[in-house]
């Protein structure tokens, strides 16, 4: 970032580099939230079948090629990675599948510091101010809470941090194929990977030269040959209202309720969806297509949690606001707005994407790239700061102060959201349907019992924290 | 030497704003370290884990637990103490199935009859008087002995006089 900006700028005589202190409070984050990710079990509901699947596709490339001509989605990867991991598995679960979750959270959040290329002290200020909006914002929630059982949004989190990082780089011969590599593998994991596509785009619309225009070429290729491919080749098509149950105004319309409601014109629906997911990121509120908050005061009352995240999102988006004001009227355009514009390019295609339904996760690249924004508003706060003869400094360092803790607080509150989430989990294999432990049917029926039993077995003897003898407020600040 | 000074209070709000902006993140980090610190000695502050009995854990609506427990050994028949505050505020020994039907817990009540705790045609005749609420009746109802008759006069829940004590 700028050079200029700093108020204390690194010496040679520092202990600690900025860069180093940002990557160390990152990897601090990452390790407290990969502690709580192993004490969940591997979850039931949408992973249970999967792992009971990859044990019977007979390989890889069966697994691959199954997802070829689905319906909806075509999303080959994802099946194929919960096979590979299934194998090196070889008997250890709970250990591969979680511990695959902590690599990529892990992973996410060093990807998203290195991003930022923290070159100062108010840099790394305000990449640590980033991490908390990161893993504060509600569509982080949607990265860690649930594994199906791979999180395949983290993955694709990760994916565009990637791609992210290769267009901000030096332009080397391997930067544009790790790019094409990046989106490719994205695209084939879930529809939402296309956004790695969008990132690599207009990062060298912007500027960065980490591709090239050859692989941006490239890219721009392979995205023509996927449409292509799915709409001509495999008729492919997209979700729709069918398909799953999506939030509307004050609830959730199941998808007999969908079609009721919008299957002759489902036109408003879909622009309905566009909007609350850009709502959603940049205000924490319509979350899931409901208007969570007046929902809350429409049933009786609206608890802490909502007023944190409203109120701590409203606040950060004006400052995003102000910041992007003052810098076009200073006609300034140098790094810091390249992301910012890479930034709303991704909230406006990730929101697009989100047409046929809402949902945190679909969102989440979105959020990590607010994220990113808020980290260019942070550093170019700072820099006002130092502005002489400027009024308000006293003003925007207690909006800094209030952001902060804020954010903090939310970042806080995901271990509360993961140890209940592990009570539930925990809960769900007890509830497990007899007959999916049963030793009747064919080989393969009691192979596949053994397994549900030997997985039953270990989420079981996992000792988790009771989500129904945690204190009230808890759930009042962090719950969900 | 104005500049100069104009300059340092720049620097120094500066430097402010930079602190307060990165603080809450930085405690929010050693906190997590400090935690994890504790984590190998089972006293992981964000996890806390308070062992159960067998009644005690059928009243804080633990499923999983209940069937760890009962795989472990535990007999789902027998009566069990009651810590203070866990579910009620004084002592007493409840079997597990007692304490679901105490707190209308139907899904545990369930879980535990699917699970090894037996109903004979007293012990049936007690819980389903003292029964408060529909769906645990329902269940209750589903696992009637066939020799159970229900006469409820003069029934008092087990917990009952500790209540009033």
């Amino acid at each position: 970032m700028s050079n200029d900006s700093s108020p204390g700028p690194s010496t040679s005589a520092s202990v600690v580099s900025p860069r180093v202190a940002a990557y160390v409070i990152a990897g601090l984050i990452a390790l407290a939230l990969s502690y709580d990710l192993l004490r969940v079990p591997v979850q039931v509901s949408d992973s249970l079948f999967e792992i009971v699947d990859a044990e019977r596709a007979p390989s890889v490339w069966a697994a691959f090629t199954d997802q070829i001509g689905g319906a909806a989605y075509l999303r080959p990867l994802r099946i194929a990675q919960i096979k590979i991991l299934f194998d090196l598995a070889d008997g250890h679960y709970w250990l591969v599948y979680r511990g695959f979750h902590a690599l990529l959270l892990t992973a996410a959040l060093l990807l998203f510091v290195s991003a930022l290329r923290v070159r100062t002290w108010a840099d790394s200020a305000a990449a640590i101010f980033g991490l908390t909006v990161l893993t504060g914002l509600h569509t982080f929630r949607g990265l860690v809470r649930e594994g199906f059982p791979i999180n395949h949004f983290l993955e694709i989190v990760v994916f565009c941090l990637i791609a992210l990082n290769l267009s901000r780089s030096r332009h080397r011969w391997w930067t544009d194929v790790a790019a094409f590599a990046t989106v490719v593998a994205a695209s084939l994991t879930l529809e939402s990977g296309l956004l790695a596509g969008v990132i690599v785009i207009m990062a060298w619309a912007t500027g960065m030269q980490g591709v090239s225009r050859r692989g941006v070429l490239s890219v721009v290729g392979f995205l023509v040959a996927y449409f292509v491919f799915r709409f001509l080749s495999l008729s492919t098509g997209t979700p729709g209202l069918d398909e799953r149950s999506s939030g509307y105004l004050l609830r959730m319309l199941e998808p007999d309720e969908l079609q009721r409601e919008f299957g002759s014109n489902p036109f408003w629906f879909y622009v309905y969806n566009v909007v609350t997911s850009v709502l959603s990121v940049l205000l924490s509120d319509p979350d899931g297509g409901i208007f969570e908050t007046v929902r809350a005061w429409y049933l009786g009352g609206i608890p802490p949690r909502l007023y944190l995240a409203v109120a701590t999102s409203a606040l950060m988006t004006s400052l995003l606001v102000w910041v992007v004001v003052t810098r076009v009227k200073a006609r300034a355009f140098g790094d810091g707005e390249r992301l910012l514009v890479v930034a709303a390019a991704v909230l406006g295609a990730n929101a697009v994407m989100s047409y046929a339904y809402t949902k945190h996760e679909i969102i989440s690249v979105a959020g990590a790239f607010y994220a990113v924004a808020a980290f260019v508003a942070a550093q170019r706060s700072l820099e006002y700061l130092k502005t002489p003869r400027v009024r308000g400094r006293v003003t925007l360092v207690v909006l800094l102060a209030l952001l902060s803790v804020g954010w903090s607080v939310r970042s806080a509150g995901v271990h509360h959201m993961l140890r209940v989430q592990a009570f539930k989990v925990r809960n769900d294999w007890a509830r497990l349907p007899p007959a999916l432990l049963s030793d009747a049917g064919s080989v393969r029926e009691q192979r596949s019992a053994k397994l549900v039993r030997q997985l039953q077995q270990e989420a079981l003897a996992m000792p988790v924290t009771n989500a129904f003898r945690l204190p009230m407020w808890t759930d009042r600040w962090w719950g969900e | 030497m104005r500049l100069f000074d104009q300059d340092d209070e720049r620097m120094d709000i500066g430097r402010w704003g930079a602190l307060i902006l990165a603080a809450p993140g930085c405690l929010l980090a050693v906190m997590s370290a400090g935690a994890l610190t504790l984590a190998p000695f089972d006293r992981h502050p964000w996890w806390p884990h308070q062992r159960t009995n067998l009644a005690e854990t059928a009243g804080v609506r633990d499923e999983a637990e209940i069937i760890n427990l009962i795989r472990q050994g535990h007999d789902p028949n027998a009566k069990y103490p009651l810590q203070p505050g866990v579910i009620f505020d004084f002592p007493i020994s409840l079997t597990p199935l007692e304490v679901a039907v105490a707190v209308g817990d139907a899904l545990m009540a369930e879980r535990l009859l699917t699970n090894g705790a037996v109903l004979d045609a007293a012990k049936w005749g007690l819980l389903r008087c003292v029964a408060e609420r529909d769906d645990v009746s329902s269940v209750l109802e589903r696992y009637r002995p066939p020799d159970a008759e229900l006469n409820c006069d003069g029934v008092t829940p087990p917990w009952a006089q500790d209540v009033e004590r």
